[in-house]
């Protein structure tokens, strides 16, 4: 596995376990046209990790490009609390 | 007798004859956790030592003695948490009765004020208080004062005046049917007040009692099921084969199961019919035969809670297969199965289920995250395979061999009962002491007269069972020509229906 996809990984896994504690950030990826293939990555990490699923190379891109946004959104979240 | 009491003239025989035995078989009951059940408390026959370990509850039976039940009294904890019990005591004093009626807590007072030796206006001017308030701390109006009171006239004139107050799911008009010493006058009145009893939407079940204490050393003997109430029935220690040899001679009803000769007479009774039916005896004593037949074998069928066990079979069955599956369990021979020992179970959540309990339905992971469901995003990726099916080459992903399983371990946390893919047969491991081949003719036929008076019955679950045992009986190889020309005479179209599938 490549250091980003490992780091995705965790990333996506991190974000479901914020779930609990942040209606906000449930809320703000709901709000995203792209809500459902965000939540797919999320799901897909969690799969991954558990050995559920195998990725093909879109399967890995999709899943960086997803953490990278997630990153995105908790970061506008928290500028916003500030 | 007092009611909710009864009285075990087996148990009073063995007092009577064999007192050794007797404290024996007491002291099995006293040292189990069974000693608080219906059948022991409920039984005028157990003495003081046996029902104060039963505790608070055993105080309905006279027998209870008078010290403990002071010291109930004197407890300010027992008392409050338990005065539906105390209440109960047949030896209630008038001075106890005089001290309660100033009780701090309002259903004391109340039971208390509505007592034989309570003070009836002091109930009128608490009941006048308590009623306009809607106060429903006292929870004792309807279900207890209403019911059992002795009704004057200007407390009845008060109580249908109010006869809408509703509390513990029933009003007090409908309660006042349930008193005792409502005079044909008061009953005229309510009649024409159009104030009616409470229609029993349960009545198809509810001639269910508790069993004969006596009937406990056999259900030991017979290895019985006990369901919820299994843990406290092993408690009991292994009776001495001297207690059930004795019930023998006294022709105990549960005796004519046992395969050998019986030399008293045993008495077809209605009493005794349930403790006969319970506990899957009768199931066990033809099914287990007749499950060597072809035609015959043991089905489990779950719906939405339900999850029913029966048998298959071209005639016997057929009610059963077509009913309605959430609503079969009332059908003859049918119960609720529950792991009895006799029988031997498997339950399975098949993949397709699995991912419906996972919503994979919704066929969208954001309708689910937006109803709140985030612990299992991982396996419901997974069961969104299951209706998408397009989904991992869209994504770019594979399930691996693992991936099912794991989704289902996830499914198997919550999943509805209904999901389960069940089945179940008899228990090869156990031990079957039951046999209608090898039970005398003398006994079959006892037993038959039992179920012929099951069908004088009303509708009910204990009438079908009968039918349906008669219906066994009507297709068992070893049931005598005798009894075979028996059956015909009922004229019951689902026995002649197995009868003609004999020749």
């Amino acid at each position: 596995m490549s250091s980003s996809l490992a780091k995705a990984c965790e990333s996506l896994i991190e974000v479901k376990d914020q779930f609990e504690e942040s209606d906000e950030l449930v809320q703000a990826i709901l709000e995203r046209d792209n809500a459902e293939d965000l939540l797919i990555a999320v799901g897909m990490a969690i799969a991954y990790s558990e050995d559920a699923i195998t990725l093909n190379k879109k399967g890995e891109a999709h899943l960086i490009a997803a953490s990278k946004e997630l990153d995105q959104i908790i970061e506008e979240l928290e500028e916003d609390d500030e | 007798m007092p009611q909710g009491l009864y009285s075990d003239q087996y148990l009073k025989a063995l007092i009577a004859e064999k007192p050794k035995v007797a404290k024996e078989f007491f002291t099995a009951i006293a040292e189990s956790e069974y000693v608080g059940e219906k059948e022991i408390i409920s039984c005028i026959e157990v003495p003081d030592w046996v029902l104060v370990k039963a505790g608070v509850a055993a105080c309905k039976n006279p027998n209870f003695p008078m010290k403990n039940f002071e010291e109930f009294l004197g407890n300010e904890e027992t008392l409050t948490e338990s005065y539906w019990n105390l209440f109960n005591y047949p030896h209630l004093k008038k001075e106890h009765i005089k001290k309660l009626s100033q009780h701090s807590n309002i259903n004391v007072r109340g039971l208390a004020l509505a007592h034989p030796f309570g003070d009836h206006d002091l109930l009128l001017a608490l009941l006048k208080k308590v009623i306009p308030e809607n106060d429903h701390s006292c929870h004792v109006i309807t279900n207890r004062i209403c019911q059992t009171v002795p009704l004057n006239d200007e407390l009845f004139a008060y109580l249908t005046s109010v006869h809408d107050f509703e509390s513990g799911s029933r009003t007090i008009g409908q309660a006042l049917w349930d008193n005792p010493s409502l005079s044909d006058l008061h009953k005229a009145e309510l009649v024409l007040s159009e104030i009616t009893p409470k229609g029993d939407g349960n009545s198809f079940w509810d001639d269910h009692r508790e069993n004969l204490i006596s009937s406990v050393p056999y259900f030991q003997l017979f290895d019985s099921s006990f369901g919820y109430l299994k843990a406290k029935f092993d408690s009991i220690p292994t009776f001495s084969p001297q207690v059930t040899q004795f019930f023998n001679s006294k022709g105990h009803p549960l005796s004519v199961l046992l395969p050998e000769e019986s030399e008293a007479e045993i008495k077809v009774d209605r009493y005794v019919l349930d403790d006969l039916n319970s506990a899957g005896l009768l199931n066990r004593l033809f099914w287990s035969e007749l499950c060597q037949r072809d035609d015959f074998e043991i089905y489990r069928r779950n719906a939405y809670r339900t999850d029913d066990l029966f048998i298959s079979h071209p005639i016997l069955s057929r009610e059963f297969e077509e009913a309605d599956v959430d609503n079969a369990t009332h059908l003859g021979g049918v119960f609720i199965f529950d792991n009895q020992k006799w029988l031997i179970g498997n339950q399975e959540l098949p993949a397709d289920r699995a991912a419906w309990e996972l919503r994979a339905y919704e066929q969208s992971m954001a309708t689910i995250v937006e109803d709140g469901t985030y612990e299992y995003l991982g396996q419901t990726l997974i069961a969104m395979t299951f209706e998408l099916p397009e989904l991992p080459e869209k994504y770019g992903f594979e399930l691996t061999e693992d991936a099912e399983e794991w989704m289902i371990d996830a499914a198997l946390e919550f999943a509805e009962p209904d999901s389960f893919d069940v089945s179940a047969d008899l228990n090869p491991l156990f031990r079957e002491v039951l046999s209608w081949s090898k039970t005398p003719d003398a006994k079959k036929l006892v037993i038959f007269e039992f179920l012929l008076l099951g069908l004088s019955e009303e509708e009910s679950k204990l009438r079908s069972d009968c039918i349906h045992f008669l219906g066994c009986m009507a297709l068992h190889d070893s049931t005598p020509k005798s009894i075979l020309e028996k059956l015909a005479k009922i004229k019951d179209p689902l026995i002649d229906e197995v009868l003609s599938s004999r020749n």
